[in-house]
């Protein structure tokens, strides 16, 4: 005969107090979802619903008017596949030259020996809080002969003084023995950090590469001040802006009585700007979302911690 | 030679990896942020852009005299800073609260699907976020609806024309934008704590909470402390997209910050002068705060956070 | 002569021959050759459409083919201030610019009048026709840099369709009224107020609203604009000019606006005006709109179109807004609709950096003929329109849905070299209407029959004849909105002020309990009297007097 384990009162009164955190937390992330999900979702719904109807209002959960209408007229008119070639390229190598780079200094500025720590760290950080404004800027991008060029993507963007900050407060977590000891077997501080740095950080990261992608993902304006003359060069963002820019400026055209919207045609294929926005977000957001998960299990991680039954 | 100068040199021979690692990164900062800043210049200007860079008229502190005997600058400063403190403090506790929250998640689908679906509010423009918020604070809106249903209110209330409301509606906005977004940093954090700590301390018989207080926090107290500094820095950048779309004639006194100050009175005019000396009077600000705040830290026992 | 002599002299007369063939031929086709020279054109685009058109867009085809001419285009996306200003400091212009008052400023464009004048005849008869034109087309310093694009009529207006100001009533208002011809201010609130009582929510029971204003962000001007219209002035942009001296005064404060703000805060007593008018945005306000909920506004079409669309499309026409040109009391003679006006400061001008200013100008003459216009606002004959036995243009439904869809305009239409490339309106000289909408077999087989009946009833043929049968000629100095102060100006600088204040104070007094309406008009003249108004004022005042002294006083 088996005897039952019966817990002593302490037991289950913590095991109580535990099913309560649970469903109260269970309960708050619920909540949280629908709070963050709703407005994602009412876009996506708007996106695929006739902008004439939209307008009225009341569109909420599920969509009154179905229509791929919003979409064929971006998809159509922007040369999509062009720009969306464009922006990944420009993602992909910016998200990897930044990353690399910004790494490489917030170890050598984590390093406590380093004579030039300070200062390099006082350049670095008081950076971000000035900003000389449009025109030096526009200026040394012309003298750096960037203009009209790919490389105006790629090259302002190599190095990133916040997220050398949240690098470098990470690379701090680790003992310094480890690097010590490399250090005594002969290594040097490059080797060190590519081969026992850089797979010891790679929650960080992955962490900076995803806010590196989706800042070089969804800018524009920089295609607006310095490639605004090559099509060829133009971003899946910028193109996603123009077309928001028409279809607001359409409504505004005083003077263009060809188009005086008359008649039962206009309604159906008629685009508002509310209509185009939601279908431009579910475009520019949809790749970031689907690579996103890849990156995702770098820093959500699946320990058990803190709970006591399995 | 001195034996100060003679360290110093071989000092730096041991870290030439070191050196060569850094400097160039570092010549790559002052040439894109600091070389520039000769364009400060501007802010002394009457600048006209079609008369050159030589040619411009000199005015002094004219632009910045401007600004501050403008009543309403005092009143934007003070809308900025009271904003960027009330996100300040809202961000800080409920990413720090959320990221605690989700590593109590044992299911990997679960955690792994509410952080997927926090962060989408990023990813929304703020015009339609603002366009949201419009809707459901409208007098027929959702918020409205849910307040009289529960008696709070017997009327329906304008909340976007309640100038005072203007800062809670912001922060909570800003809050609901970016919490999901701000919790990955916590979260990566989180990650790197040492799993058997928190083995030891289930031997010991430490609770859920304890060792939240005990384990969790204290390793991510650096990250904390230093997101916190950078953040007191941009105190006065509390922004413009929310304040531009939200703010009407009716809350103007309350929701009219220093950027959007600047693009009314500065760009807006074509006046790159005034838009330029806001733009020092903002470093200089931060800059101060920055070391400030750095200090006070350092006061606290952090082992040098910059 | 000898055999031999004979031979040289005809070998020699036939080389003469051939040589004088060849002469002659080079005369007449010469100048077709240089003139079809291939050039391109870098453009610089501001406002308007902003996608690049499509490579095999058919009409820049056609372009290309007969005039030698393909366009490079840079279109500024997002907004223009700053983009315009790193053009300006960098000084890399291309060849032709749209225009922007900035570029006057800065000296980008060169002087037209002296190229037109040699090289331009089509283009000096199209703005010389009335001489005020040409003379209005000149900058402060004397010279043309821009060719406007739009209001230079020949053969008279033909405009039907009424996008400018009016007080907007909705249709249904009127019917239920029986379409009475109302005048005043009073008949107009009496009639929305008897409507409401009956219909106090729409068919989808969403709650009437008696009166709304647009206060949303640069659209606000509709809250500061009525008083001028009430009081019979025509729209002369933040203030009203006294015909008889000559007197520009801002109208921010002035009685006109009082009487009316009175109005406002009376009709919000009794419940018929949209409180949240001060509080919702753009979006918010097309939305009451399309659903029927506004009995009337005082707006300009082109503002709220976007609304009237859905409504048109599901036939409920009634619900619709028509204009009306209600003025204050029926002493008044309403000053609505008005003579197109040339746009001056819009329209494409030629950068100090164009290569070959004498080519460029050629090509635009060469565009303002009668068989370009037609292409380039209607479209190929046969494939955009056709023509009735009478020569008048008209389309198939299947060619006015084209019109409509951007995709279809992206591969068809010059539209971003037409939106700022002079134009002829009005006539053409076979009486054709320019817009080929404003062709009376077009627009009324575009009218829905509920329209047509409307229009019928008050027994005239367009939207444009309600508000005015014949609008008067414009006064020499019109429009005030056309004078812009400088940048940087204490001019421009106090009129954000002032309009700020406005913005800020007219909520309060419109929303005012009735006993409270002067206490409160008195704080808002008070805040109004601390910013520098004044400064806008006599900015505003010496250019109605330049004006004056050009063209002469009144009309």
């Amino acid at each position: 005969m088996t005897s039952s384990y019966i817990p002593s009162a302490k037991e289950s009164s913590a095991a109580n107090k535990d099913l309560v955190f649970k469903t109260l937390l269970f309960l708050f992330l619920l909540v949280l979802v629908i709070v963050t999900l709703y407005p994602f979702w009412n876009t996506i719904i708007i996106s695929i619903n006739q902008a004439s109807d939209t307008l009225k209002g009341g569109v909420y959960l599920w969509p009154r008017a179905t229509t791929l209408a919003n979409y064929q007229s971006v998809w159509i008119s922007a040369d999509i596949p062009h720009a969306f070639l464009v922006s990944v390229s420009r993602t992909v190598l910016v998200t990897i030259l930044q990353v690399f780079i910004t790494a490489m200094l917030a170890y050598t500025l984590s390093r406590k020996e380093f004579i030039f720590r300070k200062l390099f760290t006082y350049i670095v950080i008081i950076s971000m809080y000035v900003n000389a404004g449009l025109f030096p800027g526009y200026f040394l991008i012309r003298s750096l002969g960037l203009i009209n060029s790919f490389w105006v993507y790629i090259v302002p963007g190599l190095m990133g003084a916040f997220n050398f900050i949240v690098i470098r407060t990470y690379i701090r977590t680790i003992p310094e023995s480890i690097a010590e000891s490399a250090k005594m077997d002969g290594a040097g501080d490059f080797k060190i950090f590519i081969s026992l740095i850089i797979p010891l950080i790679t929650p960080v990261l992955a962490t900076v590469a995803l806010f590196v992608a989706v800042a070089a993902w969804n800018s524009w304006f920089d295609t607006v001040l310095y490639a605004s003359q090559r099509p060829k060069l133009f971003t899946l963002q910028y193109q996603l802006m123009a077309l928001l820019q028409s279809s607001m400026n359409q409504s505004r055209s005083m003077a263009d009585i060809n188009s005086a919207a008359q008649g039962a045609n206009a309604a159906g294929s008629m685009v508002t700007p509310v209509s185009i926005r939601a279908a431009i977000t579910v475009i520019a957001a949809t790749p970031i979302l689907v690579i996103y998960p890849f990156l995702q299990r770098y820093f959500v991680v699946g320990l058990s911690v803190g709970s006591v039954t399995e | 030679m001195s034996r100060a100068k003679k360290s110093i040199w071989s000092k730096a021979a041991g870290q030439k990896q070191l050196i060569m690692m850094a400097l160039p990164i570092i010549l790559y900062v002052v040439l894109f942020t600091y070389v520039p800043l000769w364009g400060w210049s501007i802010a002394f200007q009457n600048f006209k852009p079609q008369k050159g860079l030589f040619g411009q008229e000199w005015v002094g502190f004219k632009w910045f005299s401007m600004l501050f005997s403008d009543d309403a600058f005092f009143q934007v400063m003070r809308n900025t800073l009271a904003m960027s403190i009330i996100n300040l403090v809202l961000g800080f506790t409920t990413s720090i609260g959320l990221a605690l929250l989700l590593n109590e998640v044992r299911t990997i689908f679960l955690k792994r699907f509410v952080q997927t679906v926090s962060y989408l509010p990023h990813f929304l423009s703020m015009v339609i976020v603002a366009g949201l918020v419009q809707n459901m604070l409208a007098s027929d809106g959702v918020f409205n609806l849910i307040l009289l249903k529960a008696g709070f209110i017997n009327e329906p209330v304008q909340w976007l024309g309640k100038p005072e409301a203007f800062w809670w509606i912001a922060g909570f906005t800003n809050v609901w934008k970016e919490l999901g977004w701000t919790t990955i940093i916590y979260l990566a954090a989180i990650s790197s704590i040492d799993p058997h700590l928190y083995e030891a301390a289930d031997i010991d018989g430490c609770g859920r909470f304890q060792k939240m207080r005990h384990i969790t926090l204290p390793s991510i107290k650096p990250t904390i402390v230093i997101l916190l500094i950078i953040s007191i820095g941009y105190i006065l950048e509390s922004g413009f997209e929310i304040q531009y779309l939200l703010g009407n004639g009716m809350n103007q006194e309350y929701s009219q910050s220093i950027d959007i100050y600047v693009v009314n009175y500065g760009l807006g005019l074509n006046n790159y002068s005034l838009a330029t000396a806001a733009g020092i009077f903002k470093s200089v600000v931060s800059v101060t705060l920055l070391f400030g705040a750095n200090m006070i830290a350092k006061k606290f026992g952090e082992d040098k956070p910059l | 002569m000898t055999m031999k002599q004979m031979e040289v002299h005809m070998k020699n007369a036939r080389l003469g021959r051939v040589l004088t063939v060849i002469a002659i031929a080079m005369v007449l086709v010469g100048p077709a050759i240089a003139q079809n020279n291939p050039i391109t054109i870098t453009a610089y685009v501001s406002g308007g459409s902003s996608v690049q058109p499509a490579d095999d867009n058919k009409i820049y085809k056609l372009i290309q083919d007969k005039l030698g001419v393909t366009f490079k285009w840079d279109i500024v996306v997002g907004n223009s201030t700053q983009k315009t200003g790193v053009l300006i400091a960098s000084q890399d212009y291309p060849d032709i610019m749209s225009g922007d008052t900035r570029l006057i400023d800065a000296e980008a464009y060169i002087p037209l009048e002296d190229l037109i004048q040699k090289y331009a005849p089509n283009l000096k008869k199209h703005y010389s026709d009335d001489p005020s034109v040409w003379e209005k087309m000149k900058a402060k310093d004397g010279h043309i840099y821009i060719l406007p694009n739009f209001g230079v009529i020949h053969n008279g207006p033909s405009d039907t369709a009424y996008w400018g100001a009016a007080m907007w009533i909705q249709k249904a208002v009127m019917k239920e009224a029986g379409y009475p011809k109302i005048k005043t201010i009073d008949e107009y609130f009496k009639l929305i107020a008897d409507y409401k009582a009956k219909h106090p929510t729409t068919e989808d029971g969403k709650p009437t609203i008696g009166f709304s204003i647009l206060t949303y962000d640069w659209h606000a001007f509709t809250l500061i604009n009525p008083p001028q219209f009430l009081a019979g002035y025509p729209n002369d942009g933040n203030g009203v000019v006294d015909p008889k001296t000559g007197k520009y005064s801002v109208h921010l404060g002035l009685d006109i606006a009082k009487r009316w703000y009175k109005l406002l805060n009376a009709i919000n007593a009794k419940g018929l005006l949209d409180r949240d008018s001060f509080i919702d945005n753009y979006d918010q306000y097309l939305s009451k709109l399309a659903n029927g909920q506004i009995l009337g506004v005082h707006d300009q079409l082109w503002q709220f179109n976007d609304s009237q669309t859905p409504l048109q499309a599901q036939k409920k026409i009634l619900q619709t807004m028509m204009p009306l040109p209600i003025v204050f009391d029926s002493s008044i003679v309403p000053h609505y609709r008005d003579r197109p006006l040339p746009n001056i400061n819009n329209g494409w001008g030629i950068s100090v950096k164009a290569k070959d200013p004498v080519r460029i100008i050629k090509f635009f003459d060469a565009q303002m003929t009668e068989e370009w216009q037609k292409t380039l606002a209607w479209g190929i004959k046969g494939e955009d329109y056709l023509l009735d036995p009478k020569g008048q243009p008209y389309r198939t439904p299947e060619m006015r849905k084209a019109q409509l869809d951007p995709n279809w305009a992206q591969k068809n239409q010059a539209a971003i070299w037409n939106a700022n490339a002079p134009k002829l309106e009005g006539h053409f000289s076979d009486g054709s209407a320019t817009g080929i909408a404003n062709n009376s077999i077009e627009y009324q087989s575009t009218l829905d029959p509920t329209d047509q009946a409307i229009l019928k009833t008050y027994g005239v043929a367009s939207w444009s004849e309600l508000m005015d049968k014949s609008p008067p000629p414009n006064p020499s100095w019109y429009p005030g909105w056309q004078l812009t102060p400088p940048d940087g100006s204490p001019a421009q600088f106090a009129w954000k002020k002032a309009n700020d204040t406005a913005q800020k104070f007219l909520p309060k007094v419109i929303l005012a309990k009735p006993k409270d309406f002067d206490k409160r008009w008195k704080e808002y003249l008070d805040a109004l009297a601390k910013t520098n108004v004044q400064a806008y004022q006599d900015f505003m005042q010496s250019g109605i007097d330049e004006r004056i002294a050009k063209f002469g006083k009144k009309k």
